[in-house]
């Protein structure tokens, strides 16, 4: 049978080695920093309204269009925030406004005729998420007759 | 030195909308949305009351009111009556609302349509519509249907 020398003290000097490594302790710090958050989306890209015979009055000027099939959705982890919302057309032919319903978090502004200057869509939003419905209501006037407006509208998370 | 991490229940909440939400990845702040507003050429007309009540013996007038809107180009009202009626028409327009030439006057003898309207353009009015027969004719004669178009001019 073959014998190790020094096999006992080496066994001794591991097991005090790792007596002594089991009480060490090392610290490190972690820092989570989260920056100010904002996300918007909306539930579809494109909407179309068509004034048909259906929003005409006979004997009225005014033909109205109403869609609320979208929703806006978003997100901030910011206080004192709010959304607004604004055309790309400094003059459209036609007269296109634009309210928030029912908004989860914050409160809606009310209609608002759409035109290129930023107008509030929803106030108190901050540190939440929600949801609201847009409604949008296109106005023409006979006296304006049949066209088109391609708006682009953009909503934009701003500072109260 | 023991590190404590501590994030509140709402934050979590946002966090992870934001991590199920593929679209908000890139953190946008603005969000656009294309909104095309089409306005078709539409025309409307509506006549009230619809059956007035003309009393063919005595020939007395009946009246009814006209009410139109169109924004298309160079429109015009015709009317015409179906069936024919062999006693005639005479239909009288007054109260014009509306700055269009207008005939005042015409007769609906058979089945031609006759101009009632005409220079509508882009606008919404009313008139009052008279209706008279032109001979008396004997009792029990069918209804007759008037119909009203907006067409070109």
């Amino acid at each position: 049978m073959m014998r190790i020398p020094y096999l006992p003290t080496l066994l001794a000097v591991a097991a005090v080695a790792y007596s002594t490594a089991g009480a060490q302790s090392h610290n490190h710090t972690v820092r989570v920093s989260v920056a100010v958050i904002t996300a918007l989306k909306v539930s579809s890209g494109t909407v179309n309204l068509t004034i048909t015979g259906a929003g005409v009055i006979a004997g009225q000027d005014l033909m109205t269009v109403v869609d609320q099939s979208t929703s806006l959705l978003w997100g901030t982890n910011s206080s004192g925030k709010k959304v607004t919302v604004q055309s790309n057309l400094a003059s459209p032919k036609y007269t296109l406004k634009v309210e928030a319903l029912g908004p989860t978090q914050g409160t809606a502004a009310g209609q608002v005729v759409l035109s290129s200057v930023a107008r509030d869509f929803l106030l108190n939003i901050g540190r939440s998420s929600g949801t609201c419905s847009i409604r949008y209501v296109g106005e023409a006037l006979a006296s304006q007759g049949a066209g088109s407006d391609a708006h682009t509208i953009t909503f934009t998370i701003a500072n109260q | 030195m023991k590190t404590r991490i501590t994030i509140m229940p709402r934050l979590c909440a946002i966090l992870l909308w934001f991590l199920t939400i593929p679209a908000v990845h890139a953190q946008q702040s603005a969000i656009h949305q294309r909104l095309l507003l089409h306005v078709a050429e539409l025309n409307a007309l509506s006549v009230s009351p619809t059956v007035p009540a003309v009393e063919m013996q005595s020939a007395r007038e009946a009246i009814s009111r006209l009410v139109w809107t169109s924004n298309g180009n160079e429109k015009k009202i015709t009317v015409a009556q179906r069936p024919p009626h062999t006693a005639g028409i005479r239909i009288t327009l007054r109260d014009m609302d509306h700055r269009i030439a207008a005939t005042q006057s015409v007769e609906l003898t058979g089945p031609a349509t006759i101009d009632l309207l005409y220079g509508l353009e882009r606008s919404a009015g009313s008139c009052v519509v008279e209706f008279t027969v032109i001979s008396p004719q004997v009792a029990d004669s069918p209804p007759v249907q008037i119909i009203y178009t907006v067409t070109n001019s």
